[in-house]
């Protein structure tokens, strides 16, 4: 995964291990085709059938980046995780999406301890 | 003058000329049989009933006259009885100019003329300066068959010193030096030098002799920082102004001795999208290939050729600016005229140089938060007082007062640009370069180029706080705890170290200070406040080592 320690370590790394160990598959730095190119999710998590597209966020800079990942990658969800409430509202007011995209993709903006109670919440009956 | 009393069909006869109701086979041949004197009851009557059914629709026209555009290829918008308003297509060849404030559909009117027009056009350039609002077009073109190109600020690949194709460079230097002095806005003095710099670069790289290995924007700074018997302060304002254009683009958009030319780019449709560009990166990348394609044309002598180039800018206070200095635009606006580039400007306030006003032959104007504004474009339009009073009432988003280059009707007329829908399911990439990403391109050898940034003259650099080493033995237990527990909230530490927490704060401040420690603030639950999280820095992780209580090295 590219980025720093509070990016690898604090907000990827315990989402990953956290679904890993309630049973879903996770791939880090998964690769997506978006046009002509190839970029990388942070986290792609998938629970069953239902694709997690997870991407931490320092700055609002490239969540149009995000958003493009996560279409191209046919999410059910994309996660974008903040590292504490007052970047995710920054997010939030950053994030212009449209209404309902063409694949149907959730889109959220987290903080990290939401991010993994989400994962917690997905498998209520493991946790 | 006395006043002459005229019979009535007369006076219906010269109200129907001046309003062009009589531009029909019928009306021509109404016009002839009076001119012959043969005035019977039908054709008076045929005349009196279109003077009376203008009337009446001006009467609820306010104080607009009904426009008499109702033919050419293009439509502009509605009249006030929801008639189309129609031009030919080569009256945009006159430049045209919109001005109204934020949400006055300045945007819309563009999104609604754009489909028009581009299968009319050989090129069509869409500049989106402030927002992403040309690249929804993307889906509409394409159902017409257009490819819309979607080149955003980080994709272009271009040289601002390599002169037009079959252009002699020491023309062309002069007008590249004059380009970047007011794009990187320095004074006057860095003119000269950058002239000279570039007639010099073209010597050594034999551009004269017909080489092709144009310098780039880094071979400039180069031979700038070099030049040691330069004028200091030209040389410092240039080499500050260009290190971070050179930094932010970098030689991914600038590092080519033949970038692509506007010859390649002025056969296609495509969408600037230089929304996430910085103001000067924006300046260059506009002016420059504005300046290129113009310089090109009117080294050509093309004169008066169909229009096969449209040039649509969103927000472009920047280049239009009187109180900026001029631009190459603002220069070259009386130039271009006639060379087959129809140029579409639109800004919010009425800070316009005295050559775009007098330049762009059709004028829009829409709501405005300003009477200067009003004024301004209103009396270059020949608004009457009635029609300007009008105005600060009337216009709402989507309805404009408007004024067209030619033809026999230029009377100003109110327009109004309907309401367009764009499906918001749809996906439009952020970039789409096409064929443009198989032009050929010179790519210049920077390697024995210094990167932008280094020093001119001795200049205080910002350095991170000295480490020194820890020595103590409760930084040092700090540290491992960390180390040996990362990523959790802070105030556990210190009991992870067998310290009183108001001793671990301290510690922990003192360690960030002296770079050991760096803190982040993160929510690790879901509720509550954020949590401080340390950071072991690379020096902290050596000093564990050192003490053997760290593997250096990847984790197994």
């Amino acid at each position: 995964v590219r980025g720093g320690h509070l990016h690898n370590e604090v907000l990827i790394a315990p989402l990953e291990a956290a679904a890993r160990r309630l049973g879903a598959r996770t791939h880090l730095e998964h690769p997506v085709s978006v046009g002509s190119r190839t970029l990388f999710l942070d986290l792609a998590i998938f629970i069953g059938l239902h694709r997690i597209a997870v991407e931490a966020e320092l700055s609002p800079a490239r969540i149009r980046n995000d958003l493009r990942k996560a279409f191209a990658f046919r999410a059910h969800e994309l996660w974008i995780v903040a590292p504490n409430a007052q970047r995710a509202r920054v997010f939030r007011r950053a994030l212009k999406v449209p209404a309902a995209s063409s694949t149907g993709t959730r889109v959220f903006v987290f903080t990290q301890g939401q991010a993994a109670q989400r994962i917690i919440d997905s498998f209520p009956f493991r946790s | 003058m006395a006043s002459v009393s005229l019979p009535p069909h007369l006076k219906n006869l010269l109200y129907a000329q001046r309003h062009r109701l009589l531009e029909d086979d019928l009306g021509r041949a109404i016009v002839r049989l009076i001119n012959l004197g043969i005035d019977d009851e039908f054709t008076l009557q045929e005349l009196a009933g279109r003077v009376r059914h203008h009337e009446i629709s001006q009467a609820f026209a306010g104080p607009f006259m009904t426009p008499g555009l109702a033919r050419g290829d293009v439509i502009l918008g509605f009249d006030q009885n929801g008639n189309f308003v129609r031009i030919p297509i080569a009256y945009l060849n006159g430049h045209s100019l919109t001005l109204g404030n934020s949400g006055a559909a300045k945007t819309t009117k563009t999104r609604f003329l754009v489909p028009q027009i581009a299968p009319r056009v050989r090129g069509l350039w869409l500049f989106d300066f402030r927002k992403r609002e040309f690249a929804v077009l993307r889906p509409v073109l394409q159902s017409m068959g257009i490819e819309l190109l979607i080149v955003p600020t980080r994709a272009l690949r271009f040289n601002p010193v390599q002169p037009p194709p079959d252009t002699d460079p020491r023309r062309f230097a002069p007008r590249a030096a004059d380009i970047l002095v007011h794009v990187l806005g320095l004074p006057a003095r860095a003119t000269k030098l950058l002239h000279a710099t570039i007639l010099r670069l073209y010597g050594e790289m034999d551009i004269f002799a017909g080489s092709q290995r144009y310098p780039t924007l880094f071979h400039i700074r180069d031979a700038v920082v070099a030049d040691k018997s330069a004028n200091p302060p030209a040389r410092q304002a240039l080499v500050d102004s260009l290190d971070p254009v050179l930094a932010s683009l970098g030689p991914e958009v600038l590092g080519y001795h033949i970038g692509w030319t506007t010859r390649d780019l002025a056969e296609r449709h495509i969408v600037f999208d230089l929304s996430d560009a910085a103001e000067v990166e924006k300046d260059l990348a506009v002016n420059c290939l504005l300046e290129s394609e113009f310089t090109y044309r009117i080294a050509h002598g093309v004169s008066n050729p169909v229009m096969d180039l449209y040039i649509a800018c969103d927000e472009a206070a920047s280049l239009v600016s009187a109180s900026q200095g001029s631009s190459g635009l603002t220069q070259r606006m009386g130039l271009i005229r006639g060379t087959g580039i129809g140029v579409d400007l639109s800004v919010q306030s009425g800070d316009i140089a005295q050559t775009i006003l007098s330049n762009t032959a059709n004028k829009f104007l829409g709501r405005c938060g300003s009477a200067r504004d009003y004024d301004l474009v209103g009396g270059a339009i020949g608004l009457n007082g009635e029609q300007r009073q009008w105005l600060s009432t009337n216009l709402r988003p989507g309805l404009f007062v408007a004024q067209v280059a030619e033809g026999q009707w230029r009377h100003p007329l109110v327009l109004e640009i309907p309401e367009l829908h764009f499906p918001s399911q749809v996906m439009i990439p952020a970039e789409d370069l096409g064929d443009l990403a198989r032009l050929p391109l010179v790519r210049a050898d920077l390697s024995g180029v210094p990167a932008p940034g280094g020093p001119v003259r001795k200049m205080p650099v910002l350095q991170s706080a000295p480490v020194q080493a820890a020595t103590s033995d409760a930084e040092i237990r700090f540290l491992d705890a960390i180390a040996k527990n990362p990523n959790i909230p802070s105030h556990r530490y210190a009991k992870l170290a067998g310290m009183g927490p108001r001793r671990a704060i301290e510690l922990r401040r003192n360690l960030i200070g002296r770079g050991f420690l760096r803190e982040h603030s993160v929510n690790i639950a879901a509720r509550g406040r954020a949590a401080i999280v340390l950071e072991l820095l690379p020096s902290a992780v050596k000093l564990l080592s050192t003490a053997g209580l760290y593997p250096v090295g990847p984790t197994p």
